[in-house]
């Protein structure tokens, strides 16, 4: 009586757990030579009522790229190995899908091999998700390839040809000529600086992502703070800037290092360029960690940005907000770049004759 | 008239740029006589036969080498010309001349032994000047 409740108690499992993963269950007996499909199978190959399973039949069920594939798997069921496997499998009604697949030998009580037995789910939409996802992958894979390849082309093609540009306006004798053929030539000479200029800047916007690949290192701010201010010395004292920094909160970061350079680099040159003409200008540096993220702040106490009508344009390429001639909009580009390749982000405070105070979440 | 040095070599596959610098060092008289071979591989078979025959005069003391040409770039005509350990190379200084401002480049040059230095296109008269100048002082 208790076996025979258990057993009423499996037949209610075995259909709900069944209906939620929408697996079917199918058996071959060798014996009696019959195949049978369960009621979940039976739905998801779209059978009539009518329809018998037989060993002949059953290879219509999958999709002819798959069909050696799943016979070799039979086989190999029949001889005593279990499988588990993804195939592309067909309804009655010939709809395409793809499924995950168990098969186990079935054995009588002498261990001889009987049959085979398994269940089938339907994962056609998480295995389309699985292709299209992997697909997108390649496809990003790709893109990246083609844009180092870019970088490439850039940094050699195009270089090659303007500076062969600026070597010949270097070579050109310019004495004998009249003073509007010189203008003319002044701008030749220009355009191919220029040219040089814009070409290095895209250079370095696309290697960013490909140099953000390399191990990360342990930066130390202090040092990078001192080479930096080092490497603009002439800048810094004839703008008799006032540095007050203070890393003692967070000293060291994972990082790369000319990336941590290049970042302290523009902002303290950003913050000098738009100093304030008639006030000392005063840059403070400062590191400070909370809830496990470490920041790094510059802030100043120049002339500001006006976020409501630029707050958009701040980071974007060759977007400058200032009538300076020297604005190149190149620096806080590269900047933002260089910070979210890491992982990172980039704040900005501002308020027009106040300052402008730049955070960095590491 | 003294030129600073007797031969100076380009190798290099840019035509523009070869009949620019060849006009730099005709006008500054920065070398008496120029090699000028299109790529790593002519270069390599000339220095071959040269050194055999060990005429100091046939040796350049001064290369102009570029990093990207066909059929042999410039990593491999080092890399070759590494292998034969020729004793008079000591007496050539070879400088990378290369449009590539790719720091990895860069990097990789300094790591080989025979590379005095990397001078990134465009080369100012004036820095090829301080190249063949220096070379005569040492």
């Amino acid at each position: 009586m208790e076996h025979r409740e258990l057993f009423v108690m499996d037949d209610f499992y075995y259909e709900e757990i069944s209906n939620l993963t929408g697996a079917g269950g199918w058996m071959i007996d060798f014996e009696q030579k019959k195949s049978y499909f369960d009621k979940q199978a039976r739905r998801i190959l779209q059978v009539p009522n009518e329809f018998v399973p037989t060993l002949k039949n059953g290879y219509k069920f999958y999709a002819e790229e798959d069909n050696a594939k799943a016979t070799e798997l039979f086989f190999g069921c029949a001889q005593g190995i279990a499988f588990t496997t993804e195939i592309k499998m067909v309804t009655y009604k010939g709809t395409v899908f793809w499924a995950r697949a168990h098969g186990k030998p079935l054995k009588n009580e002498k261990g001889e091999i009987v049959g085979i037995r398994g269940v089938f789910q339907n994962i056609d939409k998480e295995k389309n998700k699985a292709l299209r996802l992997e697909k997108s992958i390649d496809l990003i894979e790709k893109h990246n390839n083609r844009l180092y390849n870019f970088a490439h082309i850039v940094s050699h093609n195009l270089r090659s040809h303007v500076s062969n540009l600026q070597l010949t306006a270097e070579l050109f004798e310019t004495a004998n000529l009249n003073q509007e053929q010189k203008e003319l030539f002044d701008n030749f000479a220009s355009i191919a600086r220029n040219l040089d200029v814009t070409i290095q800047h895209l250079h370095e916007v696309v290697t960013i992502q490909t140099q953000a690949d390399k191990d990360l290192e342990t930066v130390n701010i202090l040092e990078t703070f001192k080479h930096v201010v080092a490497s603009i010395k002439q800048i810094v004292s004839q703008n008799d800037v006032d540095f007050y920094t203070e890393f003692s909160e967070v000293e060291n970061v994972q990082y790369i290092h000319a990336y941590l350079e290049s970042i302290l680099l523009n902002f303290i040159t950003n913050a000098i360029k738009y100093r304030k003409p008639d006030v000392r200008p005063e840059i403070r540096i400062y590191t400070y960690q909370e809830k496990e993220k470490q920041y790094l702040v510059v802030e100043d106490n120049g002339i500001g940005i006006d976020l409501e009508s630029h707050r958009d344009k701040i980071f974007q390429l060759y977007k400058t907000f200032h009538t300076n001639t020297d604005a190149v909009g190149l620096g806080l580009f590269l900047t933002r770049n260089q910070v979210e390749a890491l992982g990172g982000k980039v704040f900005v405070e501002s308020t027009l004759g106040k300052g402008t105070k730049f955070t960095v979440q590491f | 008239m003294k030129y600073p040095i007797e031969l100076a070599c380009i190798i290099d596959d840019d035509d523009m740029y070869i009949s620019l610098i060849t006009k730099v060092i005709d006008l500054r008289k920065l070398s008496k006589n120029l090699l000028i071979f299109r790529n790593g591989k002519e270069a390599l078979s000339y220095f071959v036969r040269a050194f055999k025959r060990l005429d100091r005069r046939d040796i350049p003391e001064v290369i102009l080498l570029d990093l990207n040409m066909p059929v042999m770039d410039g990593w491999q005509f080092l890399n070759e010309l590494g292998k034969y350990d020729f004793p008079d190379l000591s007496d050539t200084t070879i400088y990378i001349v290369s449009s590539s401002i790719n720091p990895a480049d860069l990097e990789r040059s300094k790591a080989i032994s025979l590379v005095k230095d990397f001078l990134v296109k465009p080369i100012k008269p004036s820095e090829l000047a301080e190249v063949f100048l220096t070379k005569k002082v040492s």
